[in-house]
């Protein structure tokens, strides 16, 4: 038991980890992983060979958040963390020393450290080296008559369990927002409602249910300069608040609530079409979104009886909102895969067949939202905030030690520091200064 | 980029250029003053850079953070900043012998590119762009600065016979001489260790600062992109270094190169996985 504690404390073991840690994240980065960006390739490799099959799912490098290997190691990094965190409570406690050990006599202590000897002028106050030592932020002690033995930000060193505990805190934050995390994606044409139904990707949480979350899409405005996307906003009413008031989602700045993150992701233009036959009957209404590039777009009117075609239109090529009433659009009416009438409309305007009449309505546009729903972000920020306060307090307030020890004729001067020994060197100087002639030189 | 705008941008690379081969000069051949001289070409060369930058920011009417050549054209312009600074500060011209190269490669390859003026699209309009930026060229450059102290590490100790002070007055085996080296030894040993903490705080920063935007932006904290994980991957590697030195104490030359083989990682960071993997959702240019 003694000998696997002592390999799990040991730094050498914090490198190993350190050094698979980063091997891996290597792989994370090498091998095409199972992600949206990246299925393509991940698939193309995965249909190659046994081997790469074996390598992307049986070891679970395809996928490395849930890789087998990548967990395993990641387990051995908290343990030795928190094994090496153990074993460094007693030391740590320690050196928050206000005074040195009691079998530690001065004289001696001094000897080991940076030291300086100078005269000590005549008539100098002997309470001065007190003085100085305080004025610059020491804690000062007197184990003796004529001698001092002052510290400096003696609790730096608890910005080392604070920087590697954030890492807990960050661990915990992780695992909740993977086991909460829903995402889900939905089409919304103006004045549209949903209600907790995603037509589009759904990610469902891992633990817990899909949440119920209805909305209204109000408005959409999309701003292009020099044909690239400079402002994208959907302005959205949501079912869960009474006073219906309109919230406004854009890119860099979603609509949050409770736990849910609403984004708006892209838009184009809705051509709301109405069907009719030839008593003009209507047989259906509804809203298309156009495509802004790619593939035609083919939607079922008519319990899919018919269809409408509809070609690409780029939104950015577009003049914004005061244009849609005189926007030309292409669409086909579909009997299976045969088109029956094609042409190009402006709003108002129809197409007609033998026994059917297409109208669109008019032109709005549409907005691709994504809700997402996770909990465990404020572990997750909680964790940067203590990392980054736990690194700076240790390495840029480390602690220094100053033992001084004068008989009249020469003072002695001698310390310690953690970090940066000729800063501390050129402190001790200083500090001599400003004992012996009074500058008021920093240290 | 307009006519006066490229006469003044290869001007800074031939600046940087030459104080560079000056300062290896003076090194090589024992000229101190080739070394200082230099180091005034790289405060001349700098003038010339902030001049490209406030040039493009008054064109564009945005901070130049968009695309692969306003990202080199500012990350170069702090690393030689933070490199001026610590040679300066130090005491080591010879720092930017070791250190500019990187702002060169980055510089020249940037304007390799498309330097077209873009807008500023809206994935980019965020306060937490230009805090994610600021300290990420903040960590790099102290990175670069960790790095180009290894390499002047690493020269002098190979040239143990030939001691070189600053003033390059003390014969080497003169007690003098030695004393001078090894206080210029301690100094970049001290040097290295100071800006890889600098640059590994703010490298934290930076992470954590993206990932916030990251939520805002895509609405995930961390989706194992590439860029992202690679940045972690090079965060993880100078905290090896720091385990290395505050625990196991490496100091000297095998810090040295544990910290030259390190900026490695920072490099392929930024520009390395973006050339070798598409579909990183983490891109600078806005194509």
């Amino acid at each position: 038991m003694r000998r696997l504690w002592s390999i799990l404390t040991s730094t050498r073991t914090t490198v190993v980890v350190l050094i698979a840690l980063s091997a891996l994240l290597l792989l994370n980065v090498v091998i095409p992983q199972d992600t949206d960006n990246f299925r393509a390739a991940h698939d193309a490799l995965l249909a190659r060979s046994p081997l790469a099959r074996f390598v992307l799912v049986t070891l679970g490098l395809g996928h490395m958040p849930t890789s087998p290997i990548f967990l395993g190691v990641l387990a051995l990094f908290f343990v030795n963390l928190a094994a090496v965190l153990e074993d460094r409570t007693q030391s740590t406690v320690a050196r928050l020393r206000l005074r040195l050990p009691d079998d530690v006599k001065l004289a001696a202590w001094m000897e080991k450290g940076e030291g300086l000897r100078v005269t000590w002028p005549a008539g100098l106050d002997e309470d001065r080296p007190r003085q100085v030592l305080e004025q610059l932020g020491y804690r000062v002690h007197a184990p003796g008559p004529r001698q001092l033995w002052a510290v400096k930000n003696r609790l730096a060193i608890l910005g080392f369990p604070l920087f590697h505990l954030s890492f807990f805190v960050l661990c915990a934050g992780g695992m909740l927002l993977f086991y909460t995390r829903f995402t889900g994606s939905l089409t919304l044409t103006e004045g549209q409602h949903a209600a907790g139904t995603f037509a589009g990707r759904v990610q469902p949480p891992l633990v817990g249910r899909i949440p119920s979350v209805g909305l209204t899409l109000d408005k959409v405005d999309a701003v292009f300069e020099r044909g690239q996307p400079v402002q994208l906003r959907a302005t959205v009413r949501l079912d869960d608040d009474p006073r219906a008031t309109p919230r406004q989602s854009s890119i860099n700045h979603p609509v949050t609530w409770k736990q849910h993150t609403l984004l708006v992701e892209k838009a184009g233009l809705s051509a709301v079409l109405w069907l009719k036959d030839s008593q003009g009957h209507t047989l259906d209404r509804m809203a298309a979104p156009v495509p802004n590039a790619g593939e035609t777009s083919v939607v079922p009117l008519d319990a899919g009886r018919l269809g409408a075609a509809l070609r690409p239109v780029a939104l950015k090529d577009l003049g914004g909102r005061t244009a849609l009433t005189t926007t030309e659009i292409t669409l086909s009416l579909l009997h299976g895969d045969r088109a029956i009438v094609e042409g190009r409309l402006r709003p108002g305007q129809s197409l007609r067949a033998a026994e059917h009449e297409l109208t669109l309505v008019e032109l709005r546009y549409w907005a691709g939202l994504r809700l997402v729903s996770e909990r465990g972000g404020g572990w997750l920020i909680a964790g940067f905030v203590l990392a980054v306060v736990g690194i700076v307090w240790r390495m840029l307030w480390y602690r220094r030690e100053v033992g001084v020890i004068w008989d009249g004729q020469a003072l002695h001067l001698a310390g310690r520091c953690e970090f940066f020994p000729r800063a501390f060197h050129a402190e001790l100087t200083a500090i001599s200064d400003l004992i012996v002639d009074g500058n008021r030189g920093r240290a | 980029m307009s006519t006066p705008y490229a006469l003044l941008y290869w001007l800074t690379l031939v600046g940087y250029a030459l104080a560079i081969a000056s300062q290896l000069f003076g090194h090589v051949f024992d000229r101190p003053r080739a070394g200082r001289a230099a180091l005034w070409g790289v405060v001349g060369g700098l003038g010339l850079h902030t001049a490209l930058v406030a040039w493009r920011w008054g064109v564009t009417g945005h901070i130049p953070v968009i695309g692969t050549f306003e990202n080199a054209l500012l990350g170069a312009w702090f690393i030689v900043l933070v490199v001026l600074w610590a040679g300066w500060r130090d005491r080591f011209p010879l720092l930017a012998a070791g250190s500019l190269p990187f702002a060169l490669i980055i510089l020249g390859y940037g304007g390799m590119s498309d330097t077209a003026p873009s807008p500023l699209v809206a994935s980019l309009q965020s306060f937490w762009l230009y805090i994610h930026i600021f300290f990420a060229w903040l960590a790099y450059a102290a990175y670069t600065v960790a790095c180009g102290a290894g390499v002047v590490y690493l020269a002098r100790t190979r040239r143990t016979e030939k001691a070189g002070t600053e003033s390059g007055d003390a014969p080497a085996d003169s007690s003098e001489g030695k004393k001078a080296l090894a206080d210029s030894l301690e100094r970049l040993d001290e040097l290295m260790f100071r800006a890889t903490t600098f640059g590994f705080i703010t490298d934290a920063i930076m992470i954590a600062a993206g990932s916030i935007w990251a939520k805002n932006l895509w609405g995930s904290y961390w989706g194992w992109d590439p860029v992202e994980t690679w940045s972690l991957l090079s965060w993880l590697c100078y905290g090896l270094a720091l385990h290395l030195r505050t625990t196991m104490n490496w100091r000297g030359r095998r810090l040295a190169w544990v910290l030259v083989a390190a900026v490695v990682t920072v490099l392929i960071s930024f520009w390395g996985v973006n050339l070798v993997m598409e579909g990183s959702a983490h891109v600078f240019n806005v194509d």
